[in-house]
């Protein structure tokens, strides 16, 4: 059976392509590759061919790159497919994104078989975007796809994950979305994330909401906030920052893509000292407020200092175990929602 | 057919486990040869521009008719510098050119802090080169000697300023939008903002009022590793992104050429 643009594709690779790629993954190879596929209509107006055409061609090319991507150890994939401000397309536009969207979402789900070559070596990206673009240049057609429909892609061990605020899409299409993801979301030797509705500013919003409504429900203090506390309110909190970012159509931006993610520059060391350094000062200011019995001696603020990082660290744990069920929530509303309409 | 497949692919493995020496070697080849290729390309780039016009701009005028040839001007331009050692003259001198073009906005960002602790010397070689430029009865109209630190401006007698510079380092970038976060929750907490209420634009509005500081247009990002480095993740969403290898002696007729690149861009805002 011959099948155009599934998820993953299984292509006859020339041995020029395969032995690149066996030499590639001799050395480092980053982890987390996001990428920014733009260029589908100035494709399509270069080629004359319609805009559908065009886009359909990018997916098709994405395909193949995560088919590169796996080849080469890459364990997490993260795309922009569909930015909020691409709602101010026309409209034939934006419903024929949704009709791709919609049958490559539910495509997923028969998706095929494909092997997977685990690496975990160290970073060096230069290179690799250097031969990523060679490997670009080098097989621009490549028209062999075999699919085989029936065996799934939970089978080989892939996570699909959507970001974005889904609850803008058609009601069909987060149904779709939200049986993917619960299928798959016990996988964990491949990550495809397919930012979808998705704004970097709409997610540090929707992180900022999250934490004000855990202060205001009680759940943390202000003083909590920290930098790793919203990052775990993104919509990417499963994911480490990406390696290596690459736009397609040689533009320089980032058009709100994965903003907060790319400036993580601060090690860890420096996040857990500026962590003290609050509980230490939450400390004092209560021993001023109320000054406990003994506060002369330096132990008995230190001892002090220990109870309330405890305390931060409990009302953190509680409040993230609160939003995490909150998210588990959201697709099983959606998936019951569709029950009961059937029901109806 | 898929356990043809699975045969080959363990052949596959296989073979790769044979090849570890060979592979390794090829992959240097690789990088030799990338390396020796972008030497060369840097040292024809290099050689050319003696022959090219490359001039001091001796005079203001020059710089304000450069700017009316451009087809745009940004707003506010990033200076990033991705390097280890920092020619604060260099800085300056850019400085300088940005704001006698009319630009109103400059970011100077280092993630180390480097140029927020020397900014003294900064504003000295800034000088140098003012006086340099600009002729004597038009020093005291340029309003261009002030040098903001950090994240706060500060108000000085009132005077609205028409060209602000300021001086960002790595810890300046993702904070702001924690204690942005921390002010929200205490405001939803005494009910003067509803929940709903924190959105991109009311979140943009409330960084803008706090920072004075309008979203960056143009990044001229000095080194050779392709990062932003922690610049403030909110303002740089449409930002865009041009590279040169260094800041060191950069002369004008490059850095003209960059603001020509960004004045030929175009941008859709997602349409």
């Amino acid at each position: 059976m011959k099948e155009m643009s599934t998820w993953i594709r299984d292509t006859n690779k020339s041995w020029l392509h395969r032995s690149l790629i066996s030499v590639l993954a001799a050395g480092p190879i980053p982890k987390h590759v996001a990428f920014i596929m733009d260029g589908n209509r100035r494709f399509a107006k270069k080629n004359s061919l319609e805009q559908a055409q065009g886009h359909l061609k990018g997916f098709d090319k994405l395909a193949e790159m995560l088919d590169w991507c796996l080849d080469l150890g890459i364990t997490e994939v993260t795309v922009y497919a569909f930015s909020i401000e691409n709602f101010k397309r026309s409209k034939e536009e934006v419903d024929c994104l949704m009709e791709l969207a919609r049958q490559k979402f539910s495509r997923l789900m028969h998706e095929n078989d494909y092997s997977l070559v685990m690496l975990w070596p160290d970073l060096y990206y230069t290179s690799i975007f250097i031969i990523l673009s060679i490997q670009i240049g080098l097989c621009t057609k490549d028209e062999h796809g075999v699919g085989l429909s029936g065996e799934v892609i939970d089978k080989h061990g892939v996570c699909f994950r959507v970001l974005g605020n889904i609850n803008m899409l058609p009601v069909d299409l987060q149904e779709i979305i939200a049986d993917a993801v619960t299928m798959t979301c016990h996988n964990n030797r491949a990550f495809l994330n397919v930012c979808f509705a998705y704004t970097s500013q709409d997610e540090i919003c929707a992180a900022m909401r999250e934490v004000a409504e855990g202060v205001q429900l009680g759940l943390i203090k202000e003083s909590d906030i920290s930098e790793r506390l919203l990052e775990k309110c993104l919509y990417t909190y499963q994911s480490c920052a990406p390696d290596l970012l690459v736009r397609t159509s040689g533009e320089v931006r980032l058009s709100d893509f994965l903003l907060w993610q790319e400036a993580k520059l601060k090690h860890e060391a420096e996040l857990d000292r500026i962590q003290k350094e609050d509980d230490y000062r939450n400390a004092v200011e209560s021993c001023r407020i109320t000054p406990p019995a003994g506060t002369q001696n330096g132990f008995s603020v230190q001892h002090k200092v220990n109870t309330f990082a405890a305390q931060r660290q409990e009302r953190i744990k509680n409040f993230l175990q609160h939003v995490e069920r909150r998210r588990a929530r959201l697709f099983q509303d959606i998936l019951q929602n569709r029950c009961i309409k059937c029901g109806t | 057919m898929a356990e043809d497949r699975e045969f080959a692919s363990i052949c596959f493995i296989n073979k790769m486990g044979s090849g570890v020496f060979i592979r390794h070697f090829l992959l240097n080849i690789i990088h030799v040869l990338i390396s020796v290729c972008l030497f060369i390309y840097r040292g024809i780039h290099k050689a050319r521009r003696p022959l090219c016009t490359n001039y001091y701009p001796h005079s203001e005028y020059t710089l304000k008719t450069d700017a009316k040839s451009l087809r745009k001007l940004p707003l506010h331009v990033g200076i990033v510098v991705v390097e280890d050692d920092i020619n604060y003259s260099d800085i300056a001198k850019m400085t300088l050119w940005c704001l006698a073009l009319g630009i109103s906005y400059i970011t100077i960002y280092d993630h180390a802090g480097l140029c927020k602790r020397d900014r003294d010397i900064i504003q000295r070689e800034f000088e140098v080169h003012k006086k340099r430029l600009l002729s004597e009865k038009k020093l005291d109209n340029c309003n261009i000697q002030h040098i903001e630190y950090g994240l706060e401006r500060h108000q000085t007698q009132g005077i609205k300023k028409q060209q602000c510079v300021r001086v960002l380092s790595g810890c300046d970038s993702r904070h702001q939008l924690v204690s942005l976060a921390r002010d929200l929750s205490s405001s939803v907490l005494r009910q003067s903002m509803k929940l709903s209420n924190i959105e991109p634009i009311s979140v943009d509005n409330l960084l803008q009022e706090r920072t004075s500081f309008p979203d960056l247009d143009l990044v001229l990002r000095f080194g050779v590793t392709e990062c932003v480095m922690g610049l403030s993740p909110w303002q740089i969403r449409l930002t865009e992104f041009l590279s040169h290898p260094s800041h060191k002696n950069i002369d004008y007729t490059t850095f003209y050429h960059l603001l020509q690149s960004y004045a030929n861009t175009e941008q859709r805002f997602g349409k």
